[in-house]
């Protein structure tokens, strides 16, 4: 028995790995030349914000089809249902975000999506489908796991000269995060899980960590090469 | 035959953590890590890990990411 609940378990695994994402984040945020690089940034966000909401639906119907003979799957189902409901619509609002940015939508759908963001969310449908959708859980612990902050977002309005109500999307998630993070928690510490569950929730952690330290990476290569 | 190393070991032989700094209940679940897990945070510690300073690690910053 480790003494640490499964959500404090898995909050410290990420803890372990973080430390250098937290430094590339950090370097790409605070970058002199974070301005001009910030719609690419924002295109690589859209391209994974935009795979949320089927991801959540692709847990749950996957989850439905297990509950009947997996107690943890029958209650993912309503947990995935309704962060799916509070996530709708969220990939619109950067839509909209980048308009007044002045990047058309039409411009933004019909681009090919970076394949680094493609590989992080394909690897999540794979555990959903051929392992558990447990799985997501451990994804979405990173990804809403250390919101922006105020601060933050005050500091890149200034360096990018980006206008405040631009960062809607962005100043939004940082309002909701926190909930959605200590939702999360609640979460596992009430599920019956098994050792192989937080294993793969562990994994899926990590593996979100490394393949977003690598899209953090070419953002930061990118405003290296501008500046 | 060498004793196999636990997963303290291996991860503090990578650089990924200090035992020094970890409480009994934190180790504990280190010791429990799956092979995979360990496996995972060693790669990601040589994929991303280059950026680690002690300091850097307390000057925790939000994440620019969201769902």
């Amino acid at each position: 028995m480790s003494g640490l609940r499964p959500g404090q378990a898995l909050r410290y695994k990420i803890s372990l790995a973080e430390p250098g994402l937290d430094a590339l984040c950090r370097e790409f945020w605070e970058h002199t030349a974070v301005g001009p690089v910030f719609p690419e940034y924002l295109f690589s966000l859209w391209s994974s914000m935009r795979a949320t909401l089927p991801l959540l639906e692709a847990a749950a119907e996957r989850a439905r089809v297990r509950a009947p003979a997996d107690p943890v799957c029958a209650q993912l189902v309503p947990y995935l249902l309704k962060h799916a409901e509070e996530e709708r619509g969220h990939d619109d609002w950067l839509l909209e975000d980048m308009e007044g940015l002045g990047i058309p939508r039409a411009q933004v759908v019909s681009r090919l999506p970076p394949p680094d963001v493609a590989a992080m969310i394909g690897a999540q449908y794979y555990f959903i489908a051929h392992a558990h959708p447990i799985a997501l859980l451990g994804c979405f612990a990173v990804l809403e796991g250390s919101p922006l902050t105020e601060p933050d977002l005050a500091g890149l309005a200034a360096r990018a000269g980006i206008p405040r109500p631009l960062l809607r999307t962005l100043d939004k998630h940082a309002m909701l995060d926190p909930h959605h993070r200590d939702d999360l928690d609640a979460l596992l510490d009430a599920l019956p899980l098994a050792p192989e569950h937080e294993a793969l929730m562990g994994l899926s952690a990590l593996t979100v960590v490394e393949q977003l330290g690598g899209i953090v990476e070419r953002l930061l290569a990118l405003a290296e090469a501008g500046s | 035959m060498a004793a196999r190393k636990t997963n303290v070991q291996k991860l503090e032989a990578a650089g990924v953590l200090h035992p020094e700094h970890c409480t009994d209940a934190h180790l504990a679940a280190i010791n429990k890590l799956s092979a995979d897990e360990v496996a995972a945070l060693i790669k990601v510690k040589k994929k991303v890990g280059t950026h680690l300073d002690s300091s850097a690690a307390a000057k925790k910053a939000g994440r620019p990411w969201c769902l």
